[in-house]
């Protein structure tokens, strides 16, 4: 009796169910990291907001005083001004263009398939600063600068591309299509992938030509990824950061390279003042959720 | 519910030890002592040949202070990055250097705070100071502390070309005023097609040497209020949006920042200016980057508007501070260190032979070691010093260190010099007008 007693005590204890903890512990890296690398960032950045920070002196409570500060910052328009006009643009082209890329090079018979895809997606793999680097000579303003070289052949220019608001909005631009023009055609290619042949089989029968194909079976299909794009390049655009920070640094002149993220940049790190900073986070947070709100439901992401 | 428990636990066990590793990076788990005795610094800088130069020092002050020896351990990072990471780490609380290169312009953010996280000099530097250049003192100081000590005076002259000056039948001796200059620059351009000077739309360097050698300001006398549409200062904007727009003899200089980056370099190498005008410390950027134009350089005064005015500005600057984040202990040893790197005499001279600098200590400008042969006079002749010398007194420079200058050098960099000079348009006065207006605001939003 003596001996059974304590075994029975500790059976229960040691009897752990692998099968159920499992998955929570084989999630868990994941969990613990999002909690303590995006939760409490997100959560302490809202508080800070509301902030004036002092480093180790402490924070103190100042209210809506950031919110006030912010809004009364020509910087933070001109910054929504570029970002908006950035998005625009980069959905105008980079939604269009990449989808017909992958179309052209899922289409049957299209030679050097292998070859267009690594050279579309190439870009992405260089890095960002790298690039902008180059991308910063090519738009000199000296004659012998790529682009007004190019321009010259016209007897145009010679521009001075990174002081000029629209030739600004074009440098970013640019740089933004030669490089996310080979992730979103990636996109659409595993879409277009995801489409059944018999559906082009039957239309062919039909006698539809390729434009018709591509209106009234590609683009309907492709919906659930055009919304997954439309998604992240909304996110990505007001996001702006890199592209901008590497011809301008966090100050352009006049602001035409101004973005909320380098807005963020700089007043958290040049100017040291951190609540003001996160307010600059917290309306772009906002924005950002907004406009993604607006566009998924419009384009029914919600309905089935 | 019992699975739930130890799943709950377990998983706090996990966060705690994640916790527990986040705590190795903290400053206290670090020795402050080599094996040998040594105290160990730890210096920041922008710029690789000041870590040669604080090698220098320790090496010195360890022979002089046998029984208090340094060991430095130095880490170089990019301008802007170092800058960043100094602020965080301040802010923080935690990270930061023991000592660490301040440039001028980040000064005024770095101790704009009421109680700067830095250790006042002010016992250190009292032995030294009257042997020091006063206005160089006053950048880093803040409410009669002296928080840091610079690598140089940074005076201004201007630089001419004597080879595209004679094509064009000038001498430059002849040239005292801004008038003379203008005048000059016109016979440069017409004679051999080149510019006489060049002007940044992106940097503020030049035209705060004008201002300051009128005697003015960009703020009222008591630092209060912006003053940034005073009289000299629209004059020297006005002059140089006329140099580069209506006379045509000058042009925006290329690259950014200012005058200071490889792309003005080459441009200037190739001999395609007459002058520039900028502080001693760009001898040093010529001597590296413009070896084409050995020899053909000649140091002069600033030209002025009008007698009485100085022939010379200080512009430019950098300061070895101390953190409050030097262990107690070491306190004391740091803080003389870093006044010794800079005030000693045998340093003020290595500020110059090592680094191409003029010194923050009167007195060496006199000395037989500044005239020695090096690089520098191989470059631009043996008499670098004795120009020098006759514009110690002649120098000033703008208050670009108060707590709200950060605020008007941001605006009158993002607005008014882009325009002014990067466009063309408007007026200097026209803009200058528009900035005082937005400025007076934005102290009264901030004060």
């Amino acid at each position: 009796m003596d001996s059974t007693g304590p075994e029975i005590m500790t059976k229960p204890k040691r009897k752990i169910n692998w099968q159920k903890v499992a998955p929570y512990l084989f999630v868990s890296p994941f969990i613990i990291a999002f909690l303590l690398f995006s939760v409490y960032p997100f959560v302490s950045a809202i508080k800070m907001s509301f902030e004036q920070v002092n480093g180790i002196a402490g924070s103190t409570w100042i209210g809506l005083r950031n919110y006030k500060q912010l809004f009364g910052l020509n910087e933070f328009y001109a910054a929504l001004w570029n970002v908006f006009r950035y998005t625009i643009w980069t959905l105008l082209i980079l939604i269009p263009l990449p989808m017909l890329v992958a179309f052209v090079i899922n289409r049957k018979g299209t030679p050097l398939k292998g070859f267009f895809k690594s050279v579309y997606f190439a870009p992405v793999l260089t890095s960002t600063v790298i690039a902008g680097l180059i991308f910063r000579y090519a738009f000199s303003d000296d004659k012998t600068g790529v682009f007004n070289q190019w321009l010259s052949v016209f007897h145009l220019g010679p521009f001075d591309w990174l002081e000029n608001a629209h030739t600004a909005m074009f440098a970013l631009v640019i740089i933004a299509v030669w490089r996310w023009i080979g992730v979103n055609t990636i996109y659409f290619l595993s879409g277009l992938q995801g489409i059944s042949p018999d559906i082009y089989e039957a239309a062919d029968m039909d006698g539809a030509n390729g434009w018709q194909k591509f209106r009234y079976i590609t683009i309907p299909m492709l919906k659930p990824i055009t919304i997954y794009v439309l998604t992240i390049s909304i996110q990505a655009g007001f996001s702006l950061f890199n592209e901008s920070y590497v011809y301008w640094g966090a100050e352009s002149p006049n602001n035409i390279g101004t973005t909320l993220v380098t807005l963020i940049y700089k007043t958290a790190f040049t100017d040291g003042n951190f609540g003001l900073s996160c307010a600059v986070g917290v309306a772009l947070f906002i924005i950002v959720t907004v406009v993604n709100a607006i566009q998924t439901k419009l384009m029914g992401l919600y309905d089935n | 519910m019992k699975s739930w428990k130890k799943l709950i636990i377990g998983g706090l066990a996990i966060v705690a030890a994640s916790m527990s590793l986040t705590g190795c990076g903290n400053k206290s788990s670090e020795p402050t002592k080599t094996s040998d005795g040594k105290t160990i610094v730890n210096y920041w800088t922008f710029t690789a040949i000041h870590t040669k130069y604080w090698k220098e020092a320790a090496k010195l002050w360890n022979k002089e202070h046998p029984k208090q020896q340094i060991k430095l351990k130095t880490t170089v990072l990019p301008f802007a990055n170092e800058n960043e990471k100094l602020t965080t780490a301040l802010q923080g609380g935690t990270g930061a250097p023991d000592m660490v290169d301040v440039e001028i312009g980040q000064a005024a953010t770095q101790l704009k705070e009421k109680n700067p996280p830095y250790l006042s000099l002010n016992k250190e530097i009292k032995p030294y100071k009257n042997e020091l250049i006063q206005t160089r003192l006053d950048n880093y100081k803040k409410d009669g502390k002296y928080y840091g000590l610079d690598y140089h005076v940074g005076t201004f002259v201007t630089y001419y070309n004597t080879e595209l000056l004679k094509k064009a039948g000038v001498d430059y001796k002849n040239i005292k005023t801004w008038d003379d200059f203008t005048k000059a620059g016109k016979q440069v351009k017409a004679k051999t097609g080149k510019y006489m000077t060049t002007f940044s739309p992106n940097a503020n360097f030049q035209w705060y040497a004008m201002i300051s050698q009128q005697h003015a300001d960009l703020f009222n006398k008591s630092l209060t209020k912006p003053d940034v549409n005073n009289a000299a200062a629209v004059r020297s904007l006005q002059m140089a949006q006329d140099w580069i727009y209506k006379d045509k003899i000058a042009r925006k200089s290329p690259g950014a920042p200012g005058q200071d980056n490889d792309q003005y370099f080459a441009f200037m190498n190739k001999g395609n200016v007459a002058s520039i005008t900028m502080p001693a410390w760009y001898m040093s950027r010529m001597v590296t980057y413009m070896p084409k134009l050995k020899g053909k350089i000649a140091l002069a005064p600033m030209p002025v508007f009008k007698k009485g005015d100085r022939t010379s500005a200080d512009g430019g600057g950098t300061a070895t501070m101390v953190t409050n984040q030097v262990p107690k202990e070491s306190q004391e040893l740091v803080k003389k260190f870093v006044v010794f790197g800079k005030a000693n005499k045998q340093m003020a001279i290595k500020q110059w032979t090592m680094l191409g600098f003029d010194p923050i200590r009167k007195d060496v400008w006199n000395s037989p070691e500044l005239r020695s042969k090096n690089k520098y006079t191989d470059y631009f002749g043996t008499n670098i010093f004795d120009t020098l010398v006759q514009l110690q007194n002649q120098t000033g420079h703008v208050t670009t260190t108060n707590k709200n200058s950060p605020v008007i050098n941001d605006y009158l960099l993002r607005y008014t010099i882009p325009n002014v000079i990067g466009k063309g348009k408007p007026s200097a006065k026209t803009s200058l007008n528009e900035a005082q207006k937005a400025l007076l605001k934005k102290f009264k939003s901030e004060n």
